[in-house]
């Protein structure tokens, strides 16, 4: 009896698993209708005339569901903080309101492996693009070989190519739709010239592992303005995971390094990290003379802010932004109407935040899950190429700019 | 006739089989809710490299959990083994292959060394020598990655690792049930002081199993680098976890010894590989896959677990 009972668990289990796949997408589609227009951020680079218009909105929507479904797998997670329910929420909007369907997965990007099993899996789950965050140019090959031989369409978020043969091999690839990325190297640099402002000459930098696309490029900066500035990293801590890793490697740079005037994180994929760090830095009564910077905007960063322990942070206007614009461009080309017939090269600029009302202002804006970057009507007029006959690589760029530049008004 | 056929399915114990039970209904299951997408080309080459490096490192796990012992260190081996086989690639793409094996093998004897000669359980022992790895690993790598030539992706065949699997499995199955090694394995798990006083070399059959285990994790090295051109300090991250899971979703008992089956370890890296790839195909999201893996990890093994030797499952 005991067993029957244990199999008609499994079995129960195995039901519940597929109904809970089959829900997801409802529940998200009325969860993201909801936000539209509550939390929307109007677009310049629309036609205004267009927007009220309901007879306008029926064509375009009758427009996108004439497209042929299709099907976008993104490696990233869709749950977990603010920022990743913030960006799957507006890839759904984005995808499910073109008729596509969109699945995210996590973990792609902490290995080649997991990187490479993502997209096989993918492409054997029938996905017609696939977007990942690749841990290193050198899995790219393997990626565009496989998308190749499947027919699949596929792009990069957050990562430059710093290879060059490499790029060059897969921009050949007609599958390959390019990437969107963030001005690291910049970054780093911008940080440090306002670190340098606040009279800081010896850091610890909390970083990634050595070959992290991202991180290299922000350190690059980092090294730049150092040499530039005087300025000196004393000491690294790399890879770290947990908040107690985070906690454990502040009190060791303040231990072995007395005269340290910084502890600035340049990459993490942890969370509670910042406030580790805060947290540590205040334990050892060491908040008057060691300044704290970081790149991303963390959750708690109106809160760091208040209590004085963040000096001066850079991230985007919001960390799924850039995620968001490169499926846009993926979901065009599975939509058979590409915005441009070569890869696309989109990059997305940070900007400084460095006082708590402007803190505020962007928790205001970004700090909730549901808020959506254009409403879904506006996402559909300006973004897909069979509605918006300008949308190209230079639109894209224009309507970057523009966002980051309203970000916070 | 219809009688003894009856009389012989109430013979089989539904322990035996239930691991096989699972596997099968795990395949019907995600071919029904999938509308037969399971049993396509595509797919089939997906589920294959998948378990591909489970299999082979749980089959090399098989021997070493047959002596009662266990294995920490395995995805550093790998880890290890993959930088070594793309440092021999660098010089010369055929060096590849030796430079993975002999690393993974001399890792696979430090281990035995550490738990035979310094006497030292086989989960400290591999706990230890997996911390010592990965700081080689990082050291080496500078905390960051080597690329291998691209000319190295190429060899990155399904011919290629099916053949590999084919040979390996059947080897192993061969060693494990047939040979004097693969039964000795198990005497030494079911009690090594009763196979000591029968004259088997418990140690040298320790060291060995750790050296088999060490040459295939090696191998592992060789290919996960064929597959993704590039090794870093996470790779063979998942290995241990993964492996771990398939042994005991097979049904393979920690405690070693004659309950220890060969086809638990076949079994088990199938299901494995089937029920994560058959979870991305109905589309489901990273923490209902959790959440479905670790319901199914606990009901099969409660069900399928001998208890008969044992108050606990261990």
């Amino acid at each position: 009896m005991r067993r029957k009972l244990m199999a008609g668990l499994l079995v129960l289990t195995m039901m519940v698993g597929g109904l809970t796949g089959c829900g997801a997408s409802g529940k998200t589609s009325a969860g993201s209708d909801a936000a539209t227009g509550s939390t929307a951020v109007s677009s310049a680079a629309v036609d205004q005339s267009v927007q009220g218009s309901s007879a306008a909105k029926e064509t375009t929507a009758k427009k996108t569901a004439n497209k042929k479904p299709y099907k976008i797998a993104v490696g990233l997670p869709d749950s977990g903080s603010t920022m990743f329910s913030l960006m799957s929420n507006n890839v759904k909007t984005f995808v499910e309101s073109t008729g596509g369907k969109v699945v995210f997965q996590g973990g792609v990007g902490a290995s080649a492996d997991a990187t490479i099993q993502f997209v096989e899996d993918q492409i054997a789950a029938g996905a017609n693009g696939i977007i990942i965050s690749p841990p290193a140019d050198s899995v790219l090959p393997t990626v565009s070989s496989m998308c190749e031989e499947a027919g699949v369409y596929w792009g990069i978020t957050f990562r430059t190519i710093k290879d060059q043969a490499i790029k060059s091999q897969i921009e050949s690839s007609k599958y390959y739709v390019g990437n969107c990325f963030e001005d690291e190297a910049n970054t780093g640099y911008q940080v440090m010239t306002n670190l340098n402002k606040l009279v800081v000459k010896k850091i610890a930098i909390i970083s990634q592992a050595k070959g992290n696309t991202t991180t290299d490029l922000r350190e690059e900066g980092i090294n730049k303005a150092c040499e530039q500035y005087g300025m000196k990293v004393v000491t690294e801590a790399r890879s770290l995971t947990q908040a107690s890793d985070a906690t454990s490697a502040t009190e060791s740079f303040l231990s072995a390094y007395p005269d340290l005037d910084c502890v600035f994180i340049v990459g993490t994929t942890g969370t509670g990290m910042h406030e580790a760090v805060a947290k540590a830095i205040k334990d050892a009564g060491r908040q008057d003379k060691v300044k704290m910077a970081t790149i991303d905007f963390p959750d708690s960063m109106v809160e760091l802010f208040k209590s004085g322990m963040l000096d001066t942070c850079s991230g985007l206007p919001s960390w799924g932004y850039d995620p968001f614009m490169i499926t846009t461009v993926l979901a065009n080309k599975c939509m058979g109407t590409p915005i441009s017939e070569t890869p696309v090269t989109l990059t997305c600029s940070m900007f400084d935040i460095s006082d708590t009302a402007t803190a505020e202002a962007w928790t205001k804006k970004f700090g909730e899950a549901t808020t959506l970057y254009y409403d879904k009507d506006t996402m559909l007029k300006t973004f897909c190429k069979s509605n918006n006959k300008d949308l190209n690589a230079d639109f894209m760029e224009k309507s970057i700019k523009e966002f980051t530049e309203n970000a916070i008004k | 006739m219809i009688q003894r056929i009856l009389k012989r399915l109430k013979q089989i114990n539904i322990q035996t089989i239930f691991p096989l039970l699972g596997f099968v209904a795990v395949i019907l299951f995600f071919q029904f809710m999938t509308d037969g997408r399971v049993f396509t080309v595509r797919n089939m080459k997906a589920v294959i490299n998948e378990s591909f490096f489970i299999l082979l490192a749980t089959i090399g796990f098989s021997f070493v959990m047959a002596e009662g012992n266990l294995d920490l260190s395995m995805g550093t081996i790998m880890g290890v083994s993959c930088v070594c086989s793309a440092i021999g690639a660098n010089i010369s793409p055929f060096l590849a292959i030796p430079f993975a094996i002999v690393p993974g093998l001399a890792l696979g004897w430090f281990n035995g060394f550490v738990h035979v000669n310094l006497k030292m359980g086989s989960l400290i022992a591999t706990m230890s020598t997996q911390s010592i790895f990965t700081g080689i690993l990082i050291l080496v790598l500078n905390g960051g990655s080597l690329t291998a030539p691209m000319s190295i992706l190429k060899w990155n065949s399904l011919s290629l690792k099916l053949f590999t699997m084919v040979v390996i499995m059947l080897a192993g199955l061969y060693l494990y049930n047939y040979t004097y090694y693969g039964k000795a394995c198990r005497a030494v798990g079911a009690c090594s002081e009763a196979a000591r006083q029968t004259g088997i070399p418990v140690g040298k059959i320790k060291k060995l199993s750790f050296i088999l285990l060490g040459g295939i994790c090696g191998l592992l090295g060789f290919f996960s680098l064929i597959r993704t051109g590039t090794a870093s300090s996470s790779t063979g991250g998942e290995l241990m976890m993964n492996v771990w899971c398939a042994a005991l979703l097979g049904g393979l008992p920690l405690t070693g010894g004659y309950a220890s089956k060969y086809r638990a370890a076949i079994l088990g890296s199938f299901t494995m590989a089937v029920l994560a790839n058959g979870m991305t195909l109905m589309g489901l999201g990273t923490y209902d896959k959790q959440l479905i893996k670790g319901a199914v990890f606990l009901i099969t093994i409660a069900i399928s677990f001998d208890r008969k030797n044992m108050v606990i499952i261990k």
